[in-house]
């Protein structure tokens, strides 16, 4: 055993500084050594209580306790020791903890996460975060509405939301429920009202009991991001000091910005367009124009084609005067869209286009009448998936020869493009002929296979 | 009153074995001891002359390297970015076992926290996904228990102990 251990050792003799044999780390004060945990999974940290008897009991006053085994699956037979541990983490110590994290793919009883949340509110938590199975439904204990010290909650469970009367979370600062359940819109409402200082929300695949309509204000909000609330029809959002969102596949939801006076920064994308073309454009229409003041659009490829289906695009969209920063994302192999085009009529003041490659068949592409952005502010154009063809070419033209202003044009090329070096230098002669300025090919991973 | 002057102003710094140090105020205003001094004695003279008792001169020096780095990084809008990150990793590459440990020291005692973050999480990366033998055996630590004691310790949080790489 002791030779086998040795043996060990030696093989990967990779130390920290070579020649230096005395022990650092524990010479460290605990307050580091505890610091150091911080930064750990508890799984990790409960490992170093073998080191040494230095160690031994260390790790009992961590603040971050963060069980995470959503990664793979527990070997054989572990299970008892695992629930067994994070029992005994959460009571060996009264002490406060800023954190207590629990993710697990396996089914836990709703009795003992409940003693959890229980406990992890009297040690004064700060941030609570629970990802469990959707297969078994759980309600959460009043006793979570009593804290005064939380300041995150991310739920990622089937779980129904409901705040007990009179009770608030009135630090909370940060929410982020996934596949959670509300009663109705006014439980909605009164969950939010609870929040006086909510600065940032994010509900994901959500599930709305008894309505099909919900209004949220919530005035102190700065980042909102909704994603797939299936159940609804109409989504309205009151929220002045709102500046970033970003929102991803709701439809057939109608979701309606109102008064977004602070909004700088904006996403959108939708998947759905296959049924009632019209109507999804008409509703995207509205969703977009609701933050016509942002000085950042990001737009999937895919709800450019929805909006595409709106004969009068140019005519329905509101002008976006502050907008300097446009940027179409591709969710596979998409290309951009026509409809991009109306988009920059409606955008005088554009100084910045980053775009997927274009779709030789789309004639809208290339307009007679030059967007007054192109005339007089767009400065950087940056093309992704780009392999060369005559389209992609004569589209990048079409920039060079208009925009007066342009200063740099990147070209993310794919993979077999970007080792054509001579095709390269072809398409930069060309280019540079109609306007001198920066014009470079690179290759990145994100930008070229895949955005997300 | 030079504070509403145009001339970049200097800080003094001594450290436990008496050497003088000139710091550029943006750099010594990352030590948030530094910054407190002067916090509360606002009428300070321009030359006064900030003690610090428990840092020497070694790690000090290191430590002015990196902030001054950082400083640079987020005054041109680089923070966060691969520059950064490729800075750090050469930081730590140059240093020894003792000297890290002084620096770890020194960052606390000083209270930078965005060094401090980086070193420890420096180590606990170390840490991660490790074996008990790997750990002690890269940072040298001793194993004082005995046999029986070891398996009691691990036997109480068994399942804290699978799944680690393989030496």
């Amino acid at each position: 055993m002791v030779l086998q251990r040795n043996s060990k050792i030696r093989k990967p003799l990779i130390r920290w500084k070579v020649g230096a044999d005395e022990d650092l780390i524990s010479k460290l004060p605990d307050s580091i050594i505890l610091h150091i945990f911080s930064f750990l999974p508890i799984k990790v940290v409960l490992r170093t209580s073998a080191l040494s008897t230095r160690w031994k009991n260390l790790w009992t006053s961590i603040s971050n306790i963060d069980f995470d085994e959503c990664g793979h699956y527990l070997q054989l037979g572990m299970k008892p020791s695992f629930l067994d541990s994070v029992e005994k983490v959460l009571h060996r110590d009264p002490s406060c903890i800023r954190k207590f994290c629990f993710r697990c793919i396996m089914d836990v009883s709703a009795s003992r996460i409940n003693s959890w949340i229980s406990v992890a509110v009297t040690r004064k938590v700060q941030e609570l975060d629970l990802s469990l199975p959707h297969t078994s439904c759980f309600e959460l204990p009043d006793a979570l509405f009593s804290s005064d010290t939380l300041k995150i909650l991310r739920l990622d469970m089937r779980v129904l939301f409901k705040v007990p009367p009179l009770k608030h979370l009135s630090n909370l600062k940060t929410l982020r429920l996934w596949s959670v359940t509300f009663e109705g819109d006014q439980s909605t409402e009164q969950i939010l009202s609870g929040c006086p200082v909510l600065g940032e929300l994010d509900l994901y695949r959500c599930f709305w009991k008894n309505t099909v309509e919900v209004t949220v204000s919530v005035p102190t909000l700065r980042t909102l991001e909704i994603s797939s609330l299936h159940s609804l029809r109409l989504f309205r959002i009151y929220a002045e000091n709102l500046i970033s969102l970003k929102c991803r596949s709701c439809f057939p939801v109608q979701v309606l910005l109102c008064n977004m006076s602070s909004l700088k920064d904006s996403l959108f994308h939708e998947e759905y367009y296959g049924y009632k073309k019209k109507e999804c454009a008409q509703r995207a229409i509205k969703l977009i124009g609701g933050a016509h003041n942002v000085e950042t659009l990001t737009l999937s490829n895919d709800i450019l084609e929805c909006l595409s289906f709106e004969e009068n695009l140019h005519t329905c969209l509101p002008t976006f005067h502050t907008l300097a920063h446009l940027k179409v994302i591709s969710s596979n192999y998409g290309h951009t869209n026509g409809a991009l085009m109306n988009f920059l009529l409606k955008s005088p003041n554009v100084e910045s286009l980053e775009i997927p490659s274009v779709f030789h068949r789309d004639n809208r592409l290339l307009l007679n009448i030059v967007p007054q952005c192109l005339k007089s502010c767009l400065k950087t154009v940056i093309i992704a998936f780009f392999e060369g063809y005559v389209r992609e070419v004569t589209f990048l033209k079409y920039f060079l020869k208009n925009a007066n202003m342009l200063e740099r044009v990147t070209i993310f090329c794919t993979r077999n493009y970007s080792t054509n070096l001579e095709k390269q230098n072809n398409v930069y002669h060309e280019l540079q002929a109609i306007r001198r300025c920066v014009i470079e090919f690179r290759y990145s991973w994100t930008r070229c296979e895949r955005y997300w | 009153m030079s504070k509403l002057g145009q001339a970049k102003r200097i800080i003094f710094l001594k450290t436990a074995d008496g050497q003088l140090f000139e710091v550029d105020e943006p750099v010594a205003m990352e030590f948030e001891i530094v910054k407190s001094f002067f916090d509360e004695n606002e009428d300070a003279a321009d030359d006064t002359v900030v003690p610090l008792p428990n840092v020497s001169a070694e790690p000090l020096a290191g430590i002015i390297e990196f902030c001054k780095a950082h400083v640079e990084f987020r005054a041109n809008g680089a923070a966060g970015k691969d520059e950064v990150k490729k800075f750090n990793a050469e930081y730590i590459k140059e240093k020894s076992n003792e000297q890290l440990k002084e620096l770890i020291l020194a960052a606390n005692y000083l209270n930078i926290k965005e060094m401090l973050d980086f070193l420890t999480e420096t180590i606990a990366n170390r840490l991660k996904n490790k074996s008990v033998e790997y750990v002690r055996a890269f940072f040298g630590i001793e194993n004082d228990f005995t046999p029986q004691e070891e398996e009691a310790v691990r036997k109480e949080y068994e399942w804290a102990f699978e799944g680690v790489d393989e030496d």
